[in-house]
This record gives C-alpha cells, structure tokens and sequence, in this order.
C-alpha cells in the first residue's frame, strides 16, 4: 500500500521535472545538464525571497515567494539560453560542456553563499495525512495535484494555442515547421523557460520536504536522463509514462533491498536500456546524429 | 564467368516489401545497368551486396563466395567496393588524406608490399578521375561533380573486382557524365566489373553491355540495351501506360 | 642510428609542447620549491588526463562524460592493491591500467552503436555507477573518507615529479604518434562518416574499441600516478566534477589535438594553484573562468582559425603536418 501512494507521488514529481527536459529535447536537440539545476535553483530562491527579502511568515508570503522564484528561475533561463546556448545550439558538445558547466558552477555559487550544510524552507500545508492506514506528509501529497495541473495544462499549451501549435510542430518535424513559418528560435527559447520553470516548480514542491543543498541538482538530472530515454527520447506521453514506472521501481527497490540501491536504479537503467535495446528508443535517427 | 550473383534476394522494411526475390547475375569484366522507377529497390539491393543491410532471405555469391553473414568491410576486402547515391566524402580532410583512408585496409595491404606504390596508386587513380590538381585542397571546397570523382575514386582505392555506382550521374553535366563514362569504360577494359544504378538512361545505355529493369523489388526484363527499351513491360513501368518507347540515340 | 630514429620522434613535434616538457623538467631538477613541485606533478597528472581522453574524444567527436571511471577507477584499484596486498607502486599503477584498459574495450564495445548524447549519457552513467558503488561498498573503500596511507611512488618528491613528467612526455608522444598515424587517420575518417570508412574496408568497430582500451589504460595511469603521488584516493576522483573537469581543460585546450589538452591542462591547473590566494572563492572563479574560456573559444584555443591560418604560429604550437 505505502509502494503504491509513495510511488504515485514520485512518479508526479518526475514527471514535471522529465517533461520540460524531453520537451527541449525534442525542439531544440538541446541535452539540458543544467534542466536540475534550475529545479535546485526553485528551491533557493523560494528560501532566498521567503527568509532572506520578504521575511514574511505566513502562508501568504510564502506562496509569493514562490511565486517570484519560479519567475526568477525563468527569467535566468532564458538568459541563459540567449547569451550562452544561442550562438552554438547546433553543437551538440557546446550544449552539453556548457549547460553542465554552468550547473556546477551554480552549485558553488549556492555552496559559497549558504554552506554546504542546507537551508529550508516551510511546507505550504503542514502536517501529515493517513491515507488507508499510510502516514504521508502533506507537502508529499500536494506533488500529486501539481502534476495534475501542470501536464494537462503543458497538453493544453501544445496543442491548442498558437504560440504551442509551433512549439510541437519544430518538435515532430524541425524543417518542416521551418518551412511553415514557425520561428523555431523563439519556440526553442520559449520551450527553454517553460522547461525551466517546470523543473523549479518541482524544486520547490520539494524543497521543504527535502533539505535545500548545493548538490541537489544532480539527482533530477540523472532521473530525468533515465525517464528520457525510457520513455524513447522526444515523446512527452513516453516521458510521463517512464515517469512513474521509474519512480514505482525506486521505491519498490527502496522497500525490498535498501536506500542506496534505488538511487543505482536510475543508472543502470539508462545503461541496459541505451546498450541492449537501443533500436526500441532511437527513433529519432537524425537527430542523435547531430 | 559469373563474378557476383544475387540470388532470391528478399528484404522487408515493417510492412514494406523493398526486394522480392531479385536475381541478377554479373559477369567478370561486364558492365551492368540496373534501371527502375523510384523506389524500385536498387538501392536497397546494393545495401543488400555490400552488407549494410541484412537480407531476410536469398543468398549473394562473390566468386562462389556466399556474402551471407559478412561485414561490409569484409565484404569490401574480398574485392566488392561500392559508392553512395548521395556524395558522402569525408568532409574535413584533404582530397589526398581522403584517398588514403582506403589504403589502410587489409585488402590494399595484401596487394602492394611497399609504401611508395601505394602513393603512386593515389596519384594514379587521382589522375583517372581528373583530381591530380585537386589533391591538396579540403574536400569540403570540392564541386558536386569533383565529389563525386572523389567518391569513385575512393571505390577504386581499395583494388576492387566488382565495382558497384549507384547513380553516378545525377547532379552532374554532360561534360562530366562523358568522363566518368570514359573512365568507367577503360577501367572496364582493364577487367573491371561494374555495375550502375542510373536514372539517366540515354547516358547509361551508352555504356553497359547488359541491363536488369527492377520494379517492386523484383526484375521484370533483362537484356542488352536494345533489347530492354523494346519490351513493353519496362515502358509500362517507366510511363505507366504501354505503347511508347523510351529513346535512345 | 638509435639517436637518428629520437630524432625523428621529435621532429615533427610541435615546440610548444617540448618546451613546455623540457621546461618542466629543468624546473623539477632546479628548483627547491617542493611546494611548486607538488603543484606541477598534479598539473602534469591533469595532463595525462586530458590527453587520454582527447585521443578518444577529440579523434571520434563522441563526448566521454564519464573519464572518472577510469581515473578513478584505476587509482581505487591501485590504492587497494598496494594497501591490502602490500604490491610496490609501479606493479599497482600498472595492474590498475591495465584493468581500466580492459573495461575500455568491455564499454567500447557496449557503445559502438550509440553515437551523440546517448554515448555521452551512457559513460556519464556508468561512471556514476562506479562512484556510488564506492559508497555502497564503504568497507573496503572508505566512502566518503577514500582510502589513504598509500606507499609512496618514490621516497623523494624530486623523483616523484621526475617519473611523472617523464611518462607525461612519454604519453604525449605516444598519443601524437598514434593520432599521427593511419590509427588517428582512420579515427577522423571514422568521425567523418561511419560507413563510408567500412566502405574504405576498415573495420571501424575495431578502430573504436582499441582507442577506448588505448585511452582506458592510459588514464588509468594516470589514475594510479595520482593516487600514489598524492597518497590517497577519493571519492572526488569517481566523481562527475573530475569528469567535467577533464572535459573543459580538454576543451579549453582544443580537442584533437593532443597539444591543446597537454598546455590547456597544466597551464588552467596553475592558474587553479595560482588563484589560492582567494581560497573561499576559489572554485568559483575557476570555474566561471572556464565556462568563460568555452564560451569565448568553443573549440578551443588550439583549434582558433587565426592560428591556423598562421603558418609560423601553427607550426610553433602544434607542430609539422604530415600529410600526403
Ligand atoms: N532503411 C529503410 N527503412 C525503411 N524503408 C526503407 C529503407 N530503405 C529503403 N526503404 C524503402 O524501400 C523502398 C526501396 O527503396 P530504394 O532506396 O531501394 O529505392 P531505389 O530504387 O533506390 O529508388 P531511387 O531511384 O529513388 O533511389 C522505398 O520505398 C524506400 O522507402
Ligand atoms: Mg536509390
């Protein structure tokens, strides 16, 4: 029963943090390593704007410091994209040295300005609830509802306005979109800042339920890496879907063997599934020639 | 004497019938055409032969050498050198730095002892394919016409027995198609096997003894070039509807 | 006859890269700054990182994000062979290399189909693997902590740093040789276009594999030089940050050409020593001025077209070309 409502809530958490990853992904060519970063960055700054600018203490202020960091979050992706991915986003080795250099960057610059050691932030809704004889705090539930309104409004976003009708078709098709008129430049920086304020939402639903350390940018990258490429690299259904077989296998894991072994999860699934069945998740030839 | 042989060749692409039994037959020192509409499956037959793509059923035999299960670097070792429908050099290096890469090969290694004729067979072969002049520029500042020189060139390198061209014509001049037309012929002369996938029949018809007609992945005529334009199948699927025929000078 | 053939090693070598090795060697037989010793052997080890990972990398263009596992890979196992079966450096460093040059051609192999980010998420994720196992089995490797009180490479840091530089050197001319001959030709070829090389009749997934093992076990030499010159080993050695360092120092320097990772390594790790003068912000500037050097040169201060052009500079920094 606890696998069951454990795995659901880390199945929702991944799969806001994986969707923007393979949403780039598949509009831009682009293999984000800084997508974890700007989830760690979620949670800083929802520490930075509620403790540090507005130290308010309600729940008032903390839903505005929220607020804030994820526009923050942004607003410094798409920086980012514009000053340093722009000029050479056709190179797969600039993107890939770069966004994880700047990932490791960020993570000392957060290392220097707060310690190593942690900072935390209140949860939204306190307290804990007991479903079917389960304890499970509050804050972990609220992943649930999040993902809940966040995928469908990501469905809705691509498929039914305008701005997302261009997103999705550079996505399928780059040329063919090209050739249509979409301009795939301000769709990829447009993906770029959706994908990054998603994976700070994620950050900050986390952030009071996990500690808020320099190095947590890591661990949704490798999650995201694994979800991608299960889910066959491009598809955002796949993406969801992987979401949770991912995160039921972890906490499956978690209770048979032991903590340590469901992070080697992840891993070794990108390993088996990249060299034992790669012709399954290949799909897009072309582009991984890049 | 029948050099390379295609026997049954089957292959299927999900749902897609690419080849339905293909036989051909090449004899030493012949040239052969293949022609068909697009789509026929020349191509895939020709990935069939050189091994870059698996047959799901037939056979190909070089020299009574059944191809089987073979690398398509060690099919390329046992004589059967190809080029690509489109140009593929390697772009970045230098023409002669290009030709070189086949030099290494364990082919080209059993064929000529000492390093000095291996260069001259560079310039040899340069001087063929009208790249003498070229030899030192990147191939990146290369014409499409010169690219494809290179392309044969490099199918050369390797001392083939069977040299396979798919489409070595297209994108090119007259001018052009008139020297790679020579020099296939003299290559031929010296006893070279070769066969071309072309569209541009008038050119082609110029030049091989034989022709194989694919259509659907099958043959449907085959003959000398005379013989091939008269039969009406081969106009049906060139115009879709019988009666005319297809010019040749 | 035996000083004609050095002679020809050296010839076409490029004379920034033998001075800087010379140079190196004059100050290591010189200088009484054992402190400045220490430094430089850890720049010269850095170096046979990079270039390890460039004859790889910079020849095929598929990016190892994961060269952790061999540097580290190889110091852990040296570190335990000499901790727990008392064998003398030069036996460890060699059977920790030679381990790493057999995982190379077993992750060779197991890649020779993947090609662009799929390859580099594979090596990143083995090498992440390989770290948290190191965790997972903190009995025997200390976990966080790693493993120290290894035995010396030689009594004297003097002659500590001498062996290092020499078989930097050594690894550099070995790598300019092998990048210079039909291997490294072929490897370029292979870049350029996969199947037209196996059209050339290479057997290309060979080629592949050999320069994996080739890389594998010279890293891992330097893995083991490290742990035995620093006399620990860690878990900072497995990790991502050594991975990404190797890559950006590697990159710097201007991949494919063994002379970039070379100068680009030794001269940004004295440029790391050099910024302890403001230790708590140390890393970060490091690591700003880095992503700084990738955005102003993207591939690299030895690949910049002005050098390139130049013919006197191109020949001072990297060396005669052989061609034709
Ligand atoms: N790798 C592949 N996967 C799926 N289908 C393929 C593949 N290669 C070829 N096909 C299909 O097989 C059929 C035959 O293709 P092929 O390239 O052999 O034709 P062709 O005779 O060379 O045509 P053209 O004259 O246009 O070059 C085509 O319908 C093509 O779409
Ligand atoms: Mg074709």
């Amino acid at each position: 029963m606890e696998i069951i409502i454990l795995g659901a809530t880390r199945g929702a958490l991944y799969s806001v943090i994986a969707v923007g990853f393979v949403l780039v992904f598949s509009v831009g060519g682009i293999l984000n390593l800084a997508h974890g970063t700007y989830y760690m960055l979620g949670a800083y700054m929802t520490y930075i704007f509620y403790s540090l600018v507005f130290q308010g203490s309600s729940t008032a202020w903390l839903l505005l410091s929220i607020i804030c960091a994820i526009g923050v979050v942004a607003l410094f992706s798409c920086l980012v994209y514009s000053i340093l991915l722009r000029k050479h986003v056709e190179s797969l080795t600039y993107v890939m040295v770069m966004t994880l250099a700047l990932a490791l960057f960020v993570s000392e610059i957060m290392a220097l300005l707060f310690g190593v050691s942690g900072s935390s932030v209140p949860s939204l809704i306190e307290g804990s609830a007991s479903i079917l004889s389960v304890k499970v705090l509050n804050q972990q539930l609220l992943l649930l509802p999040m993902a809940l309104v966040i995928l469908p409004s990501l469905w809705f976003f691509l498929k039914k306005t305008r701005m997302g009708q261009g997103i999705d078709a550079v996505a399928q098709q780059r040329d063919g979109a090209i050739l249509m008129g979409v301009n795939a430049d301000r769709a990829l920086i447009v993906t770029y800042g959706l994908s990054a304020s998603m994976a700070a939402t994620a950050g900050v639903m986390v952030a009071p339920i996990s500690s808020v350390v320099p190095e947590m940018w890591l661990f949704p990258l490798i999650k995201a890496f694994a979800i991608a490429i299960l889910g066959g690299m491009g598809s955002i259904l796949g993406a969801v879907i992987a979401s949770f077989l991912l995160g039921y296998a972890e906490v499956f894991t978690c209770f048979m063997f032991s903590e340590h072994l469901s992070e080697m999860v992840a891993l070794v699934l990108i390993v088996l599934v990249l060299v034992f069945r790669p012709s399954g998740i290949l799909g897009k030839k072309d582009r991984m020639n890049r | 004497m029948i050099q390379l042989q295609a026997i049954e060749m089957k292959k299927r692409f999900d749902g897609l019938l690419a080849l339905s039994g293909l036989s051909f037959e090449v004899h030493s020192a012949e040239i052969l055409g293949i022609i068909g509409p697009n789509g026929a499956g020349k191509t895939t037959a020709f990935n069939c032969l050189t091994g870059f793509t698996r047959l799901d059923g037939g056979s190909v035999l070089l020299d009574g050498q059944n191809l089987g299960r073979k690398k398509p670097y060690q099919i390329v070792n046992l004589g059967l050198s190809r080029t690509w429908q489109l140009v593929r050099p390697f772009f970045g290096m230098k023409v002669i730095e290009a030709l070189q890469i086949p030099t290494f090969c364990r082919r080209v290694k059993n064929n000529s002892f000492d390093q000095t004729e291996v260069q001259e067979r560079i310039y040899k072969v340069a001087g063929q394919l009208s790249l003498a002049d070229k030899l030192q520029d990147t191939v990146d500042n290369l014409n499409q016409g010169q690219l494809r020189l290179l392309d044969i060139a490099r199918a050369l390198m390797v001392y083939p027995k069977v040299l396979l061209l798919d489409e070595p014509f297209s994108g090119l001049s007259h001018f052009e198609i008139n020297k790679i037309s020579a020099t296939v012929k003299n290559l031929n002369q010296d006893g070279l096997t070769v066969v071309i996938i072309e569209h541009r029949l008038r050119e082609l018809m110029k030049l091989v003894q034989k022709v194989v007609v694919v259509n659907f992945g099958q043959k449907i005529a085959e003959g000398t070039p005379q013989e091939v334009v008269q039969n009406p199948e081969v106009t049906k699927a060139y115009l879709g509807k019988e009666g005319e025929k297809i010019e040749i000078p | 006859m035996m000083k004609r053939q050095v002679l020809v090693l050296f010839r076409n070598e490029s004379p920034a890269a033998l001075s800087i090795l010379a140079a190196g060697f004059l100050f290591g037989l010189m200088s009484d700054n054992y402190f400045y010793i220490e430094v430089m052997m850890l720049a010269a080890i850095y170096a046979i990182f990079t270039m390890s990972w460039d004859i790889l990398t910079g020849y095929t263009h598929e990016l190892n994000f994961g060269f952790a596992l061999f540097v580290g890979g190889a110091g852990y196992i040296s570190g335990l062979a000499n901790l727990h079966l008392g064998l003398p450096p030069y036996l460890t460093i060699t059977i920790g290399a030679l381990v790493t040059g057999l995982v190379g051609i077993l992750i060779g192999y197991l890649t020779l189909r993947l090609k662009g980010p799929y390859f580099a998420m594979v090596t990143m994720a083995v090498a992440a693997i390989l770290y948290k196992t190191s965790y997972l089995l903190h009995q025997y490797t200390g976990g966080e902590e790693g493993i120290s009180g290894l035995g010396n490479l030689t009594p004297d840091p003097r002659y500590d740093f001498l062996i290092v530089w020499g078989i930097t050197t050594i690894v550099y001319l070995l790598l300019r040789g092998y990048a210079g001959s039909r291997h490294g030709h072929i490897l370029k070829a292979i870049r350029a276009d996969e199947n037209v090389a196996q059209c050339c009749g290479i057997n290309t997934a060979y080629h592949k594999i050999e320069t994996f093992a080739l890389s594998g076990f010279l890293g891992g030499i330097g893995g083991g030089l490290f742990a035995h010159t620093q006399m620990q080993i860690g878990p900072t050695m497995l990790s991502g940050y050594i991975s990404v360092i190797i890559v950006l120092l590697a990159i710097i320097g201007g991949m494919g050409t063994i002379v970039g990772p070379l100068i680009g390594a030794i001269s940004l790790h004295l440029l790391n020593d050099y910024l302890r003068v403001v230790e708590g912000y140390r890393i970060v500037i490091y690591s700003g001025i880095l992503i700084l050097l990738v955005y102003l040169a993207p591939h690299g201060i030895f690949n910049l077209q002005i050098l390139k052009k130049s013919k006197t500079l191109s020949f001072l920094l990297l060396g005669r070309r052989r061609t034709g």
